[in-house]
This record gives C-alpha cells, sequence and structure tokens, in this order.
C-alpha cells in the first residue's frame, strides 16, 4: 500500500483538528481544544481502485506570536491550508502560509479549505469562495468546507490526493 | 387601656406563650449554627452514613470530585505525617519489591546459567581473558553482559515524511501501528531539534527512554533508525545498529531520499534481509554465536584485503605521481636529452641526475606542480660542465631534431660537424625559432649554433575538388574558404608574415581539348581569388597559377576528380 504524508496549516481555531475528526472518525464537537505541537490520525482512502494511506499531521494552528514549526511539513506530498471563513485575518494569512509551503517545498500538493462555511448565508460564503478562487489561481482546488455539517470535507481529501497522484 | 391590655391578655396568652418559646428555640438554633463545636456534634453521627450512601450510588463522581486533590493530599501527609504512610505502605511495598526483583533475578539468573552452561565457548574463553586483563572477576563481567537489552521493534523512516519505510519486531506479530509511532517519532524529532536549534546547537536528538525500555534514534541524512531496546544499549549493539543504517544508506540512498510512500518502489527483500540480522547479532544466546564468527570470518579477510588496498592505493598513487612528474620531463625539449630520476618519498620528491646549467635545473624543479600533486621538492640535481665526446653530442642533436620535427608547425634540418650545429628549415613563429636555437645551444659540448632557420606560415592542407566542367564554387568549397578566412586567419598571417603569398594552384584532369582544360582551371582559381578578395584578404597578397596537367602525386588510376583540383601553397615574394 501507498503511503502518503498530508499536513494541514492554518491560523489557530480554524478548524483543522474538527476537518481531520470529521474527515477521520466521522464526528464533531463544538468544544475548542488548542492542538499543541503534532497530532498523527490515519485514513486509508480509495483512488481509482488504489488504496491509499493517509498520514495525516495536524499541525499546531499558527499565532501571531508563533509561527508555524516548518520542519513538520518537510515530505509532506499534500499539503491543507485551512481558514475560517468568518476570520478575515484567518484568510488574509493562508498566503503567509502557503509561501512557507512553496518554500520548504516545491513538490507538495496544496489545496485550501474555507472552513466553517455553515455560520455563512449560502450567498455570502460562495462569494468569498469565488474572490479567494481568483486571489489563489495557482492553487488548483479552493473549496467550501463545514466540519459541523460535514460539507465539502470527503471531496476536500479526496481531491488532494487526486492531485498528489497525478503529480 | 387596662381593659385593653387585660382583654389582648386574655385572648392571646396562649400564642403569646407559644410566641416567646419559639424565639428562644430559634435564638437557640442560630447559636448552635455559629458554633463549629457544636455542629461537629451534631453530624458526627451521620457524616459516615452519608457519606458510605453517597459513594455507593455514584462512586464515579465522588472519584472525579476526589480525584484532583488526592495528589495534594498525599503529598502533604508524606510531608506531615510521613512515618503514618511508610507503617500504612511498607507491608504492601515489601511484598511488591520482592516479587519484582525475584522474577528481574530470576531472568538474570537463567542468562547466566546458560552462560555458564556454555563454559567451554569462545565467548568464554575471551570473558576468562577479559576478567584477568581488567582484574575483575569473571562472575562480574557475566553480570554486566546479562544486564544488556535487547532489541524488541526496529523503524526505518524517512527522515522528511516521517512514512515508515520498513518495520520488524522480534515477535511474529509485529508492531503496532507502525505508520503512527513513526510519524509521531518524526514530529517529537522535528519538535526537539527545532527546539534545541533555537538554542543555537545542532544536536540530534538520541534517545527516548520510558520504563525500562528506549528508543534508540540512529539519524542518517534521509532516514533513521527508531530502534525499541529492552534494558541497557551497549555499545555493540550501538555498532551494529550504525553499520546496517550505513550499509543501507550507501546502497540504497537515493532511493531512501526519493521514498514517496510506495514501499514497492524500494528493494525491500535486502533491506528487510539487512535489518533483521540486527534482532539475531544482538541475542547472547547460543542461536548468535555461529553469526558472530561467520562475521569474524568475514571482517578478517577484509581487513586484509583494506590493508592490502591501502597500501597498493599508497603505491599506486606514488607511482602515478611519479610518472606524472617524468611525463613533464619528456615532453619538456630541453629537458628530454637527460635523465632525471623523480623519486616520492612520502610528501617529498627528490630530484637527482645531472644538468648542464643551473637554468635547467630551476625549470626540472618549477615543471613540478607542487600543490596540486601536494609534495615539496628537493632538487639534488648535479650541475657538471665535464667534457663530452662528438657521439654524445651526436646523439643527444638527433634526439632533440626528431623531438622538434614531431611537433605540427616545425620543419627542421640539423647537423653537427666539428663542435657546429647547423639548423634549416622552417617553423611557424619566432618564439618558437629560438626556443630550438637555445635548446640545441645548450647541449654541452656545442661551441657554436648556425641557424638559417625562418618563420614561415602553417601548411594549408585543404583543397577543393571540381566536377568535369564545373568552374563556380559550390556551397562546401566556399564553406573550406570561409574557414581559411576565419579559422585559419588569412589576413592575421599576411601581416604575420608579410614576405609571405598565398598561391592558388589549379591542377587539370589532362583528359580532352588542352585547351578547354585550361580555360576551366583558370576560371576555377580566379573564381577562389575572387572570393576571397570578397572576404577581406587583400588582392596583393595572392597570385595563382593554373597547370593544364594533374599534381605530382596524382596516378591514373585514381578517380580524375582528383586530379581537377585546387591547392594552396606559400611562396616568398623573390619565388618566381
Amino acid at each position: 500500500m501507498i503511503s502518503k504524508k498530508i499536513v494541514l496549516i492554518g491560523d489557530f481555531s480554524t478548524g483543522k483538528t474538527s476537518l481531520i475528526r470529521r474527515f477521520v472518525d466521522n464526528q464533531f464537537s463544538d468544544k475548542y481544544l488548542s492542538t499543541i505541537g503534532v497530532k498523527i490520525s490515519r485514513k486509508n482512502i480509495t483512488l481509482d481502485e488504489n488504496e491509499i494511506q493517509n498520514i495525516i499531521w495536524d499541525v499546531e494552528g499558527a499565532t501571531e506570536s508563533k509561527m508555524l514549526n516548518a520542519s513538520y511539513l518537510l515530505g509532506a506530498h499534500g499539503t491543507i491550508v485551512v481558514a475560517d471563513i468568518t476570520r478575515e485575518s484567518s484568510m488574509e494569512n493562508m498566503k503567509e502560509h502557503i509561501d512557507l509551503v512553496r518554500s520548504v517545498s516545491d513538490k507538495t500538493a496544496v489545496v485550501i479549505a474555507l472552513n466553517k462555511s455553515d455560520l455563512l448565508p449560502r450567498d455570502e460564503a460562495e462569494k468569498i469562495l469565488a474572490s479567494l478562487q481568483k486571489k489563489f489561481s495557482d492553487i488548483k482546488f479552493v473549496t467550501l468546507t463545514s466540519a459541523k455539517s460535514s460539507e465539502g470535507v470527503t471531496a476536500l481529501f479526496q481531491e488532494l490526493n487526486n492531485l498528489i497522484m497525478s503529480q | 387601656m387596662n381593659d385593653y391590655e387585660s382583654l389582648k391578655k386574655l385572648l392571646f396568652n396562649e400564642e403569646s406563650q407559644e410566641l416567646k418559646q419559639l424565639r428562644s428555640e430559634l435564638e437557640a438554633l442560630l447559636k448552635e449554627t455559629q458554633d463549629p463545636d457544636l455542629i461537629i456534634q451534631r453530624l458526627s453521627p451521620v457524616i459516615g452514613e452519608l457519606l458510605k450512601e453517597t459513594i455507593a450510588n455514584s462512586s464515579d463522581e465522588i472519584s472525579k470530585i476526589m480525584a484532583p486533590i488526592m495528589g495534594d493530599a498525599i503529598t502533604e501527609q508524606v510531608k506531615t505525617q510521613k512515618d503514618t504512610i511508610v507503617n500504612a505502605l511498607y507491608p504492601v511495598m515489601g511484598n511488591m519489591i520482592a516479587k519484582f526483583v525475584s522474577s528481574a533475578l530470576k531472568e538474570m539468573l537463567d542468562e547466566i546459567n546458560t552462560k555458564v552452561q556454555n563454559n567451554l565457548s569462545a565467548d568464554a574463553i575471551k570473558r576468562k581473558v577479559l576478567a584477568r586483563v581488567k582484574g575483575v572477576s569473571e562472575s562480574e563481567l557475566l553480570l554486566q553482559e546479562s544486564q544488556f537489552g535487547s532489541i524488541e521493534t526496529i523503524f526505518l523512516i524517512h527522515t522528511a515524511s516521517g512514512l515508515v519505510m520498513w518495520e520488524g519486531s522480534r515477535e511474529e506479530d509485529g508492531a503496532h501501528e507502525a505508520e503512527m509511532v513513526s510519524a509521531m517519532l518524526s514530529a517529537i524529532r522535528s519538535f526537539v531539534n527545532e527546539w534545541v536549534a533555537k538554542n543555537d546547537d545542532v544536536f540530534e536528538l538520541n534517545t527516548i527512554e520510558y520504563g525500562d525500555s528506549k528508543i534508540y534514534l540512529e539519524v542518517a541524512g534521509s532516514c533513521y533508525l527508531a530502534v525499541v531496546v529492552r534494558g541497557e544499549i551497549r555499545s555493540k549493539m550501538q555498532e551494529n545498529i550504525t553499520a546496517a543504517l550505513s550499509s543501507l544508506v550507501e546502497r540504497y540512498g537515493d532511493d531512501f531520499r526519493d521514498f514517496n510512500g510506495d514501499k514497492s518502489h524500494l528493494n525491500y527483500e535486502a533491506i528487510d534481509a539487512r535489518l533483521k540480522q540486527l534482532f539475531y547479532i544482538d541475542k547472547t544466546s547460543n542461536a548468535s554465536k555461529p553469526k558472530e564468527t561467520s562475521l569474524l570470518v568475514i571482517l578478517v579477510p577484509l581487513f586484509i584485503v583494506f590493508g592490502l588496498a591501502y597500501v597498493y592505493y599508497g603505491n599506486y598513487q606514488q607511482e602515478f605521481k611519479e610518472k606524472l612528474i617524468k611525463n613533464k620531463f619528456y615532453y619538456t625539449p630541453e629537458l628530454n636529452l637527460y635523465r632525471i630520476n623523480a623519486d616520492i618519498v612520502g610528501s617529498e620528491v627528490i630530484l637527482s641526475g645531472i644538468l648542464p646549467n643551473a637554468r635547467l635545473k630551476s625549470l626540472a624543479e618549477n615543471l613540478i606542480d607542487k600543490k596540486s600533486l601536494h609534495v615539496s621538492v628537493r632538487n639534488d640535481i648535479v650541475l657538471t660542465t665535464g667534457l663530452h665526446t662528438p657521439e654524445e653530442i651526436e646523439a643527444k642533436r638527433t634526439l632533440l631534431d626528431k623531438v622538434y620535427n614531431a611537433q605540427e608547425d616545425v620543419q627542421l634540418l640539423s647537423q653537427f660537424d666539428k663542435g657546429i650545429i647547423v639548423l634549416s628549415g622552417t617553423v611557424s613563429n619566432a618564439r618558437k625559432m629560438q626556443e630550438i636555437i637555445e635548446s640545441f645551444s645548450e647541449i654541452e659540448g656545442v661551441q657554436k649554433v648556425i641557424s638559417s632557420l625562418h618563420v614561415r606560415p602553417k601548411v594549408i592542407s585543404q583543397s577543393l575538388h571540381y566536377d568535369t566542367g564545373e568552374t563556380r564554387l559550390n556551397l562546401s568549397q566556399k564553406e573550406i574558404l570561409d574557414s581559411l578566412v576565419l579559422g585559419y586567419g588569412l589576413t592575421e598571417i599576411q601581416k604575420q608574415y608579410p614576405e609571405y603569398l598565398l598561391t592558388i594552384i589549379g591542377y587539370s584532369d589532362g583528359i580532352g581539348d588542352i585547351k578547354k582544360n585550361l580555360d576551366y582551371t583558370i576560371k576555377r582559381v580566379e573564381n577562389i581569388q575572387k572570393y576571397l578578395i570578397e572576404k577581406g584578404v587583400d588582392e596583393a597578397f595572392i597570385r595563382y597559377r593554373a597547370l593544364t596537367t594533374p599534381p605530382e602525386d596524382y596516378n591514373t588510376s585514381q578517380d580524375p576528380c582528383e586530379a581537377r583540383v585546387a591547392r594552396f601553397s606559400w611562396s616568398t615574394i623573390d619565388d618566381k
């Protein structure tokens, strides 16, 4: 079986851990528990009849005083940059995170998840999505997700694996 | 008023009595609630029952409430009432420790027993010798050996991604959650290394300890080994682990570096075989002995081979350098005449031999490239001014003549007679001419060198061939002429050798009408001249001759095309 390292990065409290929890265990909790260091999860997915083992690194969210530890990003086959769609600053900081990813490895496949889409009216969420798709035109997959309603979560990981395997 | 009072008394006497009693009871109660002693007195009979009841109904909740203060409570108790705690725990602790120690001792004894049983083995003899040498008892050494740990699990991990490339276990069932463990170990390594790096040091995380086990990390660039060891890690074990990793990295380093999560791209069987050895080498039981001896059997010849290879390599290096130096002498015409020895001792080149003058002596020394060969030079060359026989001089002249004539741009004729050397011929430049004259005059015993050498442009070997009746230049012929102008540098040569003229000579196949042939040849050479002038060659510098015959070196069996040719030669202005 092929294994792939996937890293989730983004500002603190954007819902990285929740996205993983929804994807791996299909569960959700409203309680906020800040991740310290790294949490590792595993989930196998099937892609074109191939089984791929995803080793998912849930990296401590970045804050103003504490930057991401770049060495966690080393050797990642795929990276998900997560932002909170209700928090402007978390979307603004995505550029910085993507630059860091690219500086560590230009091979990794990058996708963007605009999380907590359930908190905004549909048309508003889609408007933000469209503007960010335009802003990050070099990122092949930018999507709305909600760990709470499970919107877009499976598609997010599926698409990332697609990108990784097609590289 | 009195009536009212007496009426009131009459009507409410009973109530007022009750009120008074209530008030005094209430006051007594209030007083009781403010008196801790009284509360304790009142509650103590029931509190035991209360706790019993609550614990029975919801023990989980009580544990949760109590848990946070338990630690503090015990700490406080130990601080204030140590003896009580010790007294309370002593009987239990004693048993616990006794049980643990006895099982540990049993394991140790078993191991010692096996060792004693194998008393005549190679290891036992080694131990006996070691005991004598070190001055400690054999049993102490035995004890030391039995404390060593054993390798339980090994992970080979891709450093960057933290993905596991190989994992194996001493037990059959293998390691659980290998992927998770290796990813987490990588994260821990990253975390620690990052933190250490902030403190301006570059250190690696080497060991993680838990209980009586350790995770030993052996890191190479692209991958690392995480080895779970139960008990103490001994240096031999570390050496084995290092050796295994370095042999793997040496062979499959590129595969490891490019690992993309697909184990099928790795030489899994070879890696499996190499790493599984670690479990066996490590075992101190009987089973490992044949392995260890076989390792020695391989190692000893290997050492001999390496030793020999090292000595041979050293010699080879020396010979190579000596050859390099001698070649330099050989290809330097002035030194070629003399026998100069260059012997390398250590990092010193010792030059010996005989040379006629100090200039050549220092030339020989300067020819050695001390920097790139990493040597120093001791110049023991002796200078001599002794007499020389004509045969010796003649031999040196012949040699020098040959050396120079081998060079493309030199055509030399030299003669020796009665102490005088006469030189004639052509060379391509004045500097070369000077060098040749000097070389000959440095032959010992030569009194004088007379030279009629002159400088002449290099011979042009290219020629143009024509089809029957064809007089115009085709593309490939133009290319040849272009190369004469640009590559060979006709215009430069004109400036350099003003006394020389370029002559184009046209030949004919001699078949058919002579007049027609001449006509063709003239047109051909004229066209060549015209083209060269177009390309910037001075008209006055070119002359041509048209012949109706083939070149002298042509014979009739050859293709007539070889005869319809235009060639180039150099002539001086004085030539007719």
